[in-house]
């Protein structure tokens, strides 16, 4: 009877927002059952250490909660497209408070072959995701929003306090360090 | 291989369900709930708390308005009394004349004081006009008749009265001895003729009928 109740909860979004902002418990615990691990592993992804992480997830959904009075729902999925906004800026806000980001200017130049494009179709997306949460704080929020989210260069710059030149550059960066991952990995036999 | 194909691999991947940090996940799930819902709790009573502090920030905020003006309006006084100070120490010979001139009218109206006291005090002992008052005043008639004869009258004896019954005066006083004599005795003068004639009511008089005079 529960899990119906929860499932109903789930397909209904404007229902489960409309409850959660009542201060219904259940549905509050539905809401953060729906998108605990998807938020976990954005978390990861952006803070590569799993207590940081449960911080920033702690403060994502405690402002989700503090803030849902204030949601339109604009049609399905725009919850959690909300809510995965919200934990990316606490990500970033954290990395910023704690002075994680660091931005290295020098550019390298990478050497792209066919069959690093190989390796990464062939790796499973846990493989991909370790590697990119192995990559440095800077060129891996520049890569998680560019790439993942989808935000422009301009919107990054403004996002991290940096100019567009900077964010290009560690993009490119970024994926010279993954692409030498994926070498070493290949080299070591593991992909 | 283009950045963009790399970028697309990536995306296409990260989309994939993975199992990557299920255990870590799945163990800090309770303690984050917990932690959500105790913030949660925390944000709810914490506008009890903030109403609590905005009270004390509104008292304080007062309090140094009311300080301020306070020290600023010390400080007016000071200035005017500064002010004061500087126009008595420039006026120095007006002020001694303003003050000689009040103690010369403090002296004069004093001595009006005592003048008004004094007039008053002769109009006190100024005699007051007489009144008009009826004085009663006895006189004292005196008679001229050097004896008073009662003629004592026996109706038995008036039958057979004579010339030979003498009248004979019963009693013989003064005048000196009627003075002041009130009686409403009938008195009846005497007179040389022996009448035997009743006397009139016209020589019938009182002592007390003389005894009053307006």
């Amino acid at each position: 009877m529960k899990d119906q109740t929860v499932k109903e909860l789930i397909l209904n979004e404007e229902e489960l927002t409309r409850r959660c902002v009542k201060g219904d418990r259940r549905a509050q615990e539905s809401l953060f059952n729906q998108f605990y691990p998807d938020l976990y592993l954005i978390a990861m992804r952006y803070l590569g250490d799993h207590h940081d992480a449960e911080d920033v997830i702690i403060q994502s959904f405690t402002r989700v909660f503090k803030s849902l009075s204030k949601f339109s729902h604009g049609g399905p999925g725009s919850l959690g497209r909300w809510v995965r906004t919200i934990l990316i800026n606490e990500a970033i806000r954290s990395l910023k408070k704690r002075k994680l980001i660091q931005f290295n200017e020098g550019i390298q130049h990478l050497n792209r072959s066919t069959s690093e494009a190989n390796a990464l179709q062939q790796m499973q997306a846990s493989d991909i995701l370790r590697m990119i949460e192995e990559l440095p704080t800077g060129y891996r929020t520049v890569f998680n929003l560019y790439v993942v989210e989808g935000y422009s260069h301009k919107e990054v710059a403004k996002m991290l306090g940096i100019s567009e030149s900077t964010s290009k550059t560690q993009l490119k960066k970024a994926r010279h360090h993954l692409m030498n991952t994926i070498n070493e990995k290949k080299s070591y036999g593991t992909v | 291989m283009e950045p963009f194909d790399i970028d697309k691999i990536v995306r296409e991947k990260l989309q994939e369900r993975n199992n990557l940090h299920k255990p870590q996940m799945d163990s800090a799930r309770p303690f984050v709930w917990g932690a959500v819902q105790q913030q949660i709790a925390t944000q709810q009573s914490f506008t009890w708390y903030h109403l609590a502090a905005a009270v004390v920030v509104l008292i304080i905020v007062f309090s140094a308005i009311l300080f301020g003006l306070q020290r600023r309006h010390n400080q007016q006084l000071d200035r005017l009394a500064n002010r004061l100070d500087q126009i008595q120490q420039s006026n120095v010979a007006q002020i001694d004349a303003l003050r000689t001139k009040d103690a010369q009218a403090e002296f004069l109206e004093s001595k009006l004081d005592q003048m008004e006291q004094a007039l008053a005090g002769l109009q006190m002992e100024e005699p007051t006009a007489p009144k008009e008052v009826i004085i009663y005043r006895t006189d004292t008639v005196y008679v001229k008749q050097v004896e008073y004869i009662t003629i004592a009258a026996d109706s038995t004896q008036s039958k057979e009265l004579t010339t030979d019954v003498v009248e004979k005066p019963l009693e013989r006083k003064e005048v000196a001895e009627l003075q002041g004599t009130k009686t409403d005795d009938v008195i009846f003068i005497s007179s040389s003729s022996q009448s035997e004639d009743p006397p009139s009511e016209a020589i019938k008089f009182k002592f007390g009928a003389f005894s009053r005079e307006k």
